[in-house]
């Protein structure tokens, strides 16, 4: 942080007076230098919070990914083979692990610190190659069950502009980038997480074990938490559907993920009514299907891709 | 004029392109005070200057992604919010009015600093004199003695040529000079 007090009277100041007066004007000078400015490091402080409130409210704050390869191309010229191994070894480090679970798949993670993470189909899990030495975080696009081993660091779930702290735990987070309209949410199984938006952390809640809250993009805290069905919200990971209140769109992409097919719905008009239905065992796409269209009025076809619904 | 800050600034304005919010935050401590007082020069309303500051700051961050790393983004803040805050003054024809409202009750509070001079800090007599100097030159002086500014920056803020720039400052460090030898010979 720069200090202007400090700053000596400049030469081109200097060079206008005479010895005599050169030394008042040093005095006043370094009097001006000390008078207060008008604001407290508080007052700052506040300002700051509002400003991140306001970019958070505009959406404005989502980050864009960094761009390190013109920096590279710059130098590359004077000190090429310095330069090469220097940037593969960057590359290498910045550029993040990622995992992607196909669709029709899930997949169970172990990182270095020996944290767990299933994920269901589709999702994708992105952290970096220095996990565990500079940090704990990993990115999430989809939906996984995170058991997390004590360690220095705090482990950082950032899922779609939410964040998830915590140490060791056990939890559930779901968080889709193609259903905004469902937001984040997060359900503990064990332990105490902090769950906030990723710029307004300063005032995140705690869930304890069996709470689940829920955060959508543009609002400033996520929900208070409240009890959850947490056997019902971490079936998937046993291959069971449980859907309680989910709107038929949601459903159909829980499925689309799970049985790797596409389906199409061609009436708008269900798309966001909500169905509550479970499934113990593993059943197959067409007893789902079977049960949505008997109690929604509904019918399915085969199609090239995968099914069709329609009225 | 202080380089270790302008290259401070510099690495901030390179992360803040790179839509560094760390680097960002730390950019607005550092301007945040002075821009703050810049701003009240004009609008004469702590409300409206809050504002100002706050739209200048949404502004960069918007517009990272154009920030020129060869230009100084302190001089450029600073550019921002003078001309939104002359287009606040614009805006608002009532808030003219309040203007010189305030500006009369100012006058009035300060009417006599010298004679309660025995009582009154002796930074308070300098903020008084520095408040009394001719708009311009106490903008320039403010912009350098209490925010670092160099030359070059004000000169680009303020639309002067850096040579007038240092005639301000030499003029101000003479009125100050000349007040507080005066306040010195009254205190014998």
């Amino acid at each position: 942080m720069s200090n202007p007090n400090k700053q000596s009277l400049p030469e081109s100041i200097v060079r206008k007076f005479d010895d005599p007066e050169l030394d008042q004007i040093r005095d006043v000078w370094k009097m001006a230098g000390s008078l207060k400015t008008s604001s407290t490091p508080e007052e700052t402080e506040r300002a700051l919070a509002d400003l991140h409130l306001r970019l958070e409210m505009t959406g404005e704050m989502n980050s864009k990914p960094e761009i390190i390869i013109g920096w590279i191309q710059k130098h590359a010229r004077y000190m090429v083979a310095a330069v090469a191994l220097f940037a593969a070894l960057t590359l290498f480090f910045l550029i993040p692990k990622t995992v992607v679970v196909p669709f029709g798949e899930m997949a169970t993670v172990e990182l270095p610190d020996g944290t767990t993470i299933e994920m269901n189909s589709g999702s994708v899990l992105r952290y970096s190659r220095l996990y565990r030495f500079t940090n704990r975080t990993v990115e999430l696009n989809g939906e996984a069950y995170f058991s997390v081993v004590d360690h220095a660091h705090p482990f950082i779930v950032d899922a779609n502009g939410a964040i998830v702290e915590v140490t060791g735990t056990r939890f559930n987070v779901r968080s889709w980038d193609d259903e905004p309209e469902n937001g984040v949410t997060v359900t503990v199984t064990e332990g105490e997480v902090l769950f906030s938006p990723q710029f307004l952390s300063d005032n995140p809640v705690t869930l304890r074990p069996g709470e689940i809250s829920r955060w959508k993009l543009r609002e400033t805290r996520p929900s208070t938490p409240e009890p959850a069905e947490t056997e019902e919200i971490t079936a998937w990971r046993d291959f069971r559907f449980v859907f309680r209140d989910q709107t038929l769109a949601s459903i159909l992409r829980d499925l689309e993920r799970r049985y790797d097919v596409a389906i199409e719905l061609d009436t708008d008009r269900v798309a966001s009514t909500t169905l509550t239905a479970y499934y113990s065992q593993q059943v197959s796409l067409e007893s789902v299907l079977d049960d949505i269209c008997a109690v929604k009025g509904l019918r399915y076809t085969q199609t090239t891709r995968g099914y069709r619904i329609f009225r | 004029m202080n380089p270790k800050t302008d290259e401070h600034i510099a690495t901030l304005a390179v992360r803040i392109r790179r839509s560094d919010r760390k680097a960002f935050d730390d950019f607005f401590r550092m301007l945040y005070p002075g821009l703050i007082r810049f701003a009240q020069g004009y609008t004469r309303d702590n409300t409206t200057a809050y504002d100002v500051v706050q739209d200048a700051f949404v502004n960069v961050w918007q517009r990272r992604d154009q920030i020129d790393e060869k230009q100084s983004l302190r001089s450029y803040m600073y550019t921002t919010v003078k001309n939104l805050s002359l287009n606040a003054i614009r805006k608002d024809a009532a808030l003219t009015i309040d203007t010189d409202l305030t500006n009369e009750l100012q006058s009035n509070h300060n009417i006599n600093p010298i004679e309660e001079s025995d009582q009154k800090d002796l930074s308070e007599l300098f903020t008084y004199w520095i408040s009394q100097l001719p708009d311009r030159r106490r903008e320039v002086f403010e912009l350098s003695r209490y925010d670092g500014l160099s030359h070059e920056e004000i000169a680009e803020v303020m639309n002067l040529s850096p040579k007038t720039v240092n005639n301000h400052i030499v003029l101000a460090l003479k009125t100050l000079k000349d007040h507080y030898q005066q306040y010195k010979e009254n205190r014998k």
